[in-house]
């Protein structure tokens, strides 16, 4: 195995390289560089699956785990360490002649892609907090990227909210510390089973739960993300790759953070119904906007909540079905989010209402675009509907199911408003004149070819890495292809009856001020500890 | 003891002075006195280290920051006091005590569970620490080992997020590029005494840095508060000849030399082979040093980052007042 | 008595961040929250009489090093964090004019329209 500290370590220091070369020499260097991570991490990802156990600990300078730094390689993180190296290489190749590219973004984003990798690897409490206080950091810098008025607001909402999430963390943690003594993850839960009470565990539970809500941006705290991964300058790879990509490793460490604590306490009812809740919320509010980023952004906000749903099922084929939407949804959203960047440049605009006859001028971006759509939609045979399904089928009572396929309904109600975008004639001809680098376009289709292909072969790709058998019922599938239909034509309808009542507008002016949001953490707070400790009261 | 208590009042009492007064000014005053306050504090809790980084780092610097980078922006007094008298404020007090009582029920609760539930189950950690440092990393002093050894791969991200913070600082305040800036900084100092005095505090100050540094693996200090002390001196050179005295630009490469320098150093970690028990001390100091340059170079840039952003916010006001 | 402390200038930071519509205020606010996890990972679950983690003290009388070298990470993570907020708040205040989050949140929503 190559170390993982390598891989979080040398994109850093070759990001800070970048510094000392020109710009020419920085994107080809990069685009080499990447090629090469993808074999490294194809390399330990083989190595790991024919491990016996499928898990490998390191830790850093051969200290043991209780003093030192430990990182932990399983079959999900491995793989998720491959999709990170993946799609920085074709962000990399998309961005390769954007007039923003210089040796400052190259080098924010080698850095960002070490740190999300580390976010992956990571085993230790206060090591996952510092990896993740460098990129909020990074990132806010990543939206402000052109400085214009908007994105000034967007930047700083995005760094303080966050900011004041990771200093819950950083509470959890030491409360964590006092009475625990030790940082390791797995240490951490050994050390757990001596506590006398685990009412203890309660208080620093909550402050780390409230943190990672916020940066799952699971219900009442989850205004930050579309301003964040949707702020108007900002570059088309930088949403897709904060959307695509980094808010889902908030989402592993939720998920491995609620593993530790899952013996000791447990908060499965509430993150199943807020969870369920933002699905829905999410779609909404999607289906609300008129600007494209937006709805894709606000889309994210929904499918979080989806996998949120799935990993708090308990149960296996939902826990896999969910990494599976991880790494679907990391595909097609920032297929989507590439795209949009694409048209938004060449129509000058992104208004929804505004932009038609897609289809016709950019074929290949428009097929990318199509499949991508298909994929998050859930359509049948595209990889959306796999992980969706494997998610419902594990659903035990009917409300469950019922909600899924509501939640799944917004989502594509949301989906046919977007794709309008293709058809129609566009009006004034004279922009799409402007000829952008064909290699954009040809790097979207592919992305979008991946959705297609990942749903083919869903079963095959989940035994490949996870060495997982996830069954496929065929009557249960066929019937999920009808519901799709049924939810497609009375999409329609709906779509027409909601655009007539102006509603639209009502709840696309809903905002929340910061202020707002610190009270919302706060009751957040204050309500899972109140759930907490009533659940757990002493008899 | 009697003693802590009264500072820890004292700091309570700073902390609420520092939220209500309205002149953000003063705010950052008492920020920086209840930071000092705390770094005084740490001392009764025999965190030597800490509390010298949060004097250098936490009270002096930080304060410096605040006050340069607010200067111009904040309001008039009269401007305050319209604003108090609206009846829009009066809604916003009601809100203040509204928040207040819910903060306080919450609180109370919060932590009358603390201290209800908390316990310990013992400090495996520390049973190894304090045991096996000397003979493991050479290091005298523990929170050393730890921070240049232990965990070093933490203190690599510290330093990262040293120069992302400092990458960011100097993006948005718009640092013109290709333009010596040492001449629209450079005016007349202040006062020819200051300018005097500072003059002859430099070789002092350079010294006790150093010592701070170089000595951090045996005694309290190290690479981030030495450096911290050392970029204190470009600071007060700066107040007293107003004029930077070195290339903001150098100072950037130098920084980013010293990262990548700092993380070659930190990867001789892994070959045990070189890690024998005379280049383990060897390699403490080297660490130290790297860092403490690092560190003193991007202060520095982060301050002078404020202080040149804030001379062109004067320079347009005094131009628009005067046209 | 240090811990308590530490939980109250927590939630006066947290409480400063609800009611204080200014963006200044938010920034000190923060700073607040940050120093009292600092005091509180140093003070908590400290014993009376302990030394500092320095080679003269016996390894039985030595205060817990690691609270000590985690939180000097955090205080530097601070200072970068701030300075990259106040940045941050320089280009708002000039882009804007203002301070306040709730006016920001309106001319923010009117440039969306």
């Amino acid at each position: 195995m190559i170390p993982g500290y390598l891989f979080v370590l040398v994109p850093i220091a070759f990001g800070t390289l970048l510094f000392f070369t020109n710009s020419r020499q920085a994107k080809r260097g990069v685009i080499i560089f990447q090629l090469a991570l993808i074999l490294a991490s194809l390399y330990n990802l083989t190595k790991l699956r024919f491990l016996e156990s499928h898990v490998s600990i390191e830790t850093f300078a051969g200290w043991d785990r209780i003093i030192g730094i430990s990182l932990k390689w399983d079959l999900v993180s491995s793989l998720f360490v491959m999709l990170t190296a993946g799609l920085f290489f074709f962000l990399f190749l998309f961005d390769y002649r954007g007039d923003h590219v210089d040796q400052l973004f190259l080098m924010l984003l080698c850095t960002i892609q070490g740190l999300i990798i580390g976010i992956f690897l990571a085993h230790d409490f206060f090591n996952v907090f510092i990896l993740y206080e460098v990129a909020t950091i990074l990132v806010s810098i990543l939206i402000m990227f052109r400085k214009d008025k908007q994105s000034v607001y967007d930047g700083i909402f995005y760094l303080l909210t966050n900011l004041v999430a990771m200093t819950f963390f950083l509470f959890g943690i030491a409360l964590l510390y006092r009475m625990l003594g030790v940082l390791d993850f797995a240490l951490t839960r050994e050390q757990m089973a001596l506590l006398s009470d685990r009412r203890a565990l309660i208080l620093p539970y909550t402050f780390l739960v409230t943190a990672l809500s916020l940066k799952i941006a699971i219900l009442p705290l989850f205004s930050w993300l579309p301003r964040a991964h949707a702020t108007p300058s900002a570059p088309s790879t930088v949403s897709a790759l904060l959307s695509g990509l980094f808010v889902k490793s908030s989402l592993y460490l939720f998920f491995r953070i609620r593993n530790i604590f899952d013996p000791f306490l447990e908060l499965t009812e509430l993150f199943l119904i807020l969870g369920w809740l933002t699905a829905l919320f999410g779609a909404l509010l999607a289906l609300s906007q008129k600007d494209i980023k937006l709805i894709l952004a606000y889309s994210t906000v929904s499918q979080l909540g989806l996998i949120t749903f799935g990993l708090s099922l308990n149960q296996d084929l939902a826990f896999w079905g969910a990494v599976y939407h991880i790494i679907n949804h990391a595909i097609f959203k920032s297929t989507l989010f590439l795209s949009a960047g694409i048209i938004s440049e060449i129509y000058r605009t992104r208004d929804i209402e505004r932009i038609r006859g897609v289809g016709k001028g950019m074929p290949l971006v428009a097929a990318g675009t199509i499949f991508a759509i298909l994929g998050v939609t859930g359509a049948p045979f595209f990889s959306g509907s796999m992980s969706k399904y494997w998610i419902v089928a594990s659903a035990k009572d009917n409300l469950t199911t019922l909600g899924i396929y509501l939640a799944n309904f917004g989502t594509i109600t949301c989906f046919i408003r977007y794709s309008r975008i293709f058809f129609g004639v566009q009006k004034n001809s004279e922009n799409s004149s402007c000829s952008l680098w064909k290699m954009q376009h040809i790097v979207v289709f592919v992305m979008g070819l991946f959705s297609l292909f990942g749903g083919l072969f869903a079963r095959e790709l989940i035994i490949l890495f996870f060495a997982k058998q996830l069954p496929v019922d065929p009557l249960s599938y066929f019937q999920k292809i009808m519901i799709f239909f049924a939810s497609l034509i009375g999409g329609f309808f709906v779509l027409r009856v909601i655009e007539r009542t102006g509603i639209l507008k009502k709840i696309r002016e809903l905002d929340l001020s910061f202020n707002s949001v610190a009270a919302f953490m706060f009751l957040f707070f204050s309500m899972s500890f109140l759930y907490l400790s009533l659940k757990y009261a002493p008899q | 003891m009697p003693v802590t208590i009264v500072f820890l009042l004292a700091m309570v009492v700073l902390a609420v002075a520092s939220i209500q007064v309205r002149k953000a000014e003063i705010a950052v005053i008492y920020l920086g006195i209840f930071s000092l306050f705390n770094a005084i504090f740490y001392l009764f809790y025999s965190a030597p280290d800490l509390s010298l980084a949060e004097a250098v780092i936490g009270s002096a610097l930080a304060t410096a920051l605040f006050l340069v980078a607010i200067k111009g922006y904040t309001l008039r007094r009269t401007q305050i006091k319209s604003e108090y008298r609206s009846p829009k404020m009066r809604l916003a007090l009601f809100g203040e005590l509204f928040w207040g009582v819910v903060f306080l029920t919450i609180g109370f609760i919060v932590i009358s569970f603390y201290f209800g539930t908390v316990q310990d189950v013992g400090k495996p950690a520390w049973y190894h620490y304090v045991r096996s440092f000397i003979s493991d990393t050479g290091a005298r002093n523990a929170v050393t080992a730890i921070y240049l050894n232990y965990r070093v791969f933490d203190t690599l991200f510290e330093a990262l997020l040293l120069l992302v913070g400092i990458l960011a600082t100097a993006y948005f305040l718009e640092w013109p590029e290709g333009k010596e800036p040492e001449e629209e900084i450079a005016t007349k100092p202040d006062s020819e005494i200051v300018a005097r005095i500072s003059g002859l505090l430099y070789p002092f100050i350079l010294l006790y840095g150093f010592y701070i540094i170089v000595n951090g693996h045996l005694t309290p200090g190290g690479g981030f508060q030495g450096g911290a002390i050392l970029a204190s001196v470009f600071i007060i050179r700066y107040f007293a000849q107003r004029r930077l005295g070195i290339n903001i630009f150098i100072l950037q490469r130098l920084e980013k030399s010293f990262f990548l320098g700092i993380i070659a150093l930190s990867m001789l970690l892994l070959l045990p082979e070189f890690m024998n028990s005379d280049f383990k001390v060897f390699h403490l100091v080297l660490m130290n040093i790297l860092i403490g340059f690092k560190v003193c170079c991007g202060l520095a840039i982060l301050f002078f980052c404020f202080i040149f952003q804030q001379t062109k916010v004067e320079d347009t006001k005094g131009r628009s007042e005067r046209g | 008595m240090a811990e308590l402390v530490s939980f109250i200038i927590f939630f006066l930071g947290l409480y400063a961040l609800v009611v204080k519509r200014s963006v200044i205020k938010s920034i000190i606010a923060l700073v607040l929250m940050e120093t009292a996890v600092i005091l509180y990972f140093v003070s908590g679950g400290f014993e009376e009489g302990k030394l500092p983690p320095i080679s003269d003290a016996l390894p039985e009388q030595m205060v817990d090093p690691l609270p000590q070298a985690l939180m000097i990470t955090a205080i530097v993570i601070g200072i970068s964090s701030t300075a990259v907020a106040l940045a941050m708040y320089s280009q708002l205040h000039r882009k804007y004019g203002t301070d306040d989050w709730k006016k920001l949140m309106k001319i923010r929503l009117e440039e969306d329209a």
